[in-house]
């Protein structure tokens, strides 16, 4: 890896570590994921991984060490920010988006539907937010097909990235299920009351993972591949078309 | 283009809808166990609404003071009568109920911590004070901790 990119990486992880504390005030609002998203499809997975695992040990300067949470971070961040740069320079094959936003469709459907033992107080939004995930879900699932008929690559790449974000959220949740009662030794009851309490924040922060892509990816995207472009970088062959 | 505006307008009546379930929620009576300075036993006087209403509805006839933040996991409690969570030596403050298993939702389970509080034992809540239920007779406590 050249200097100049560890550089970049080095940068990215500051600024993920300061998003993450500032924004942890507000919210609903998690800007880590788009970030990331987005540095990593310009940048490649080398350097999305890179800065993935670093934002993940360094934050516990800030946040205390929890070796169940440093587990989850290394487990979820790293392969997320590889998966995203490899979007950037292998075209996936057609059928994966589409795929992943019916599995997300018909999960969040199916939970808005029969609903779910979490506290009396949070049903009703958590009813909400699945109908919420399923409408978007729904949406992009459309605004893929559609710009995938008009052939408008940027179009169905935004909805690529938003499903990839949905669905990675969703994910980190499950591993956070798995991660947390097996640190802990919970038992069976206790993991599953882990699990159902944790729903309200995973709903949440998908929605929210779903909507800060969906409007930041396109103007972060071009941020950063202009600077990769001014500093002479040719890092990611495929930045080139933004 | 036609596309993005509907997901664009799509968020938009989410965030509304979201917002709308957000309100509401009935406040419920409570009086006060004990009260110390890292320590704080409510006793729910009545069914209905969350801890946190209990708390305002104390707090409204000036027998609590309590502040925090809203966050995405409901209200963040930093500080109870004055008492603020020494951040940067990791406190926080924890809740702990009697309250179990209520209409087939755990609300609080031992494996994650108890506190024994005149002989009646208390688990470490699932839910933060917007998450639970306050429930006529059960106990709540709220003590600082550090991890």
């Amino acid at each position: 890896m050249k200097p100049r990119e560890l550089a970049f990486c080095a940068v990215m992880t500051a600024l993920l570590i300061a998003a993450q504390y500032v924004l942890g005030f507000v919210a609903g609002v998690e800007l880590v994921t788009v970030m990331l998203l987005s540095f990593s499809r310009v940048f490649g997975p080398k350097c999305g991984a890179l800065t993935a695992a670093a934002f993940s040990i360094l934050r516990c300067a800030i946040y205390g060490f929890f070796p169940n949470v440093l587990v989850l971070y290394l487990l979820y961040y790293c392969p997320f920010a590889a998966v995203c740069g490899a979007v950037g320079r292998f075209r996936l094959p057609d059928f994966v988006c589409p795929a992943l936003l019916f599995c997300l469709c018909g999960g969040s459907a199916w939970l808005a539907v029969v609903g779910l033992p979490v506290s009396a107080l949070y049903k009703a939004k958590l009813r909400v937010l699945f109908a919420a995930i399923f409408l978007i879900s729904a949406a992009l699932a459309v605004l893929y097909i559609v710009s995938a008929k008009k052939k408008s690559d940027s179009k169905r790449e935004l909805a690529q990235m938003c499903a990839i974000a949905a669905v990675g959220t969703v994910l980190f949740t499950l591993i956070d299920d798995i991660v947390t009662p097996l640190f802990m030794g919970y038992s069976k009851e206790a993991a599953a009351g882990y699990f159902y309490g944790g729903m309200i924040t995973m709903a949440t922060q998908t929605v929210c993972a779903a909507a800060s892509v969906f409007l930041l990816y396109p103007p972060l995207k071009r941020a950063f591949g202009a600077v990769s472009k001014k500093c002479g970088e040719n890092i990611d062959k495929r930045s080139d078309d933004i | 283009m036609r596309c993005k505006k509907f997901v664009t307008v799509l968020l938009a009546a989410v965030l509304s809808a979201l917002i709308l379930s957000s309100c509401g929620g009935a406040s419920s009576g409570a009086k006060i166990l004990e009260s110390g300075e890292k320590l704080l036993v409510i006793e729910a006087t009545a069914t209905g609404g969350s801890l946190e209403d209990a708390m305002n509805a104390l707090k409204e006839a000036g027998e609590l003071d309590f502040g925090g933040s809203e966050s995405e996991y409901g209200f963040y409690l930093t500080s109870v009568n004055g008492y603020e969570a020494d951040s940067s030596a990791n406190e926080y403050w924890a809740v702990y109920t009697s309250l179990g298993e209520y209409d087939g939702v755990e609300y609080s389970n031992p494996e994650y911590g108890t506190f024994d509080y005149n002989g009646t034992s208390c688990a470490s809540a699932s839910y933060g004070i917007s998450g639970l239920v306050a429930v006529e007779g059960e106990i709540y406590v709220l003590t600082v901790e550090s991890y």
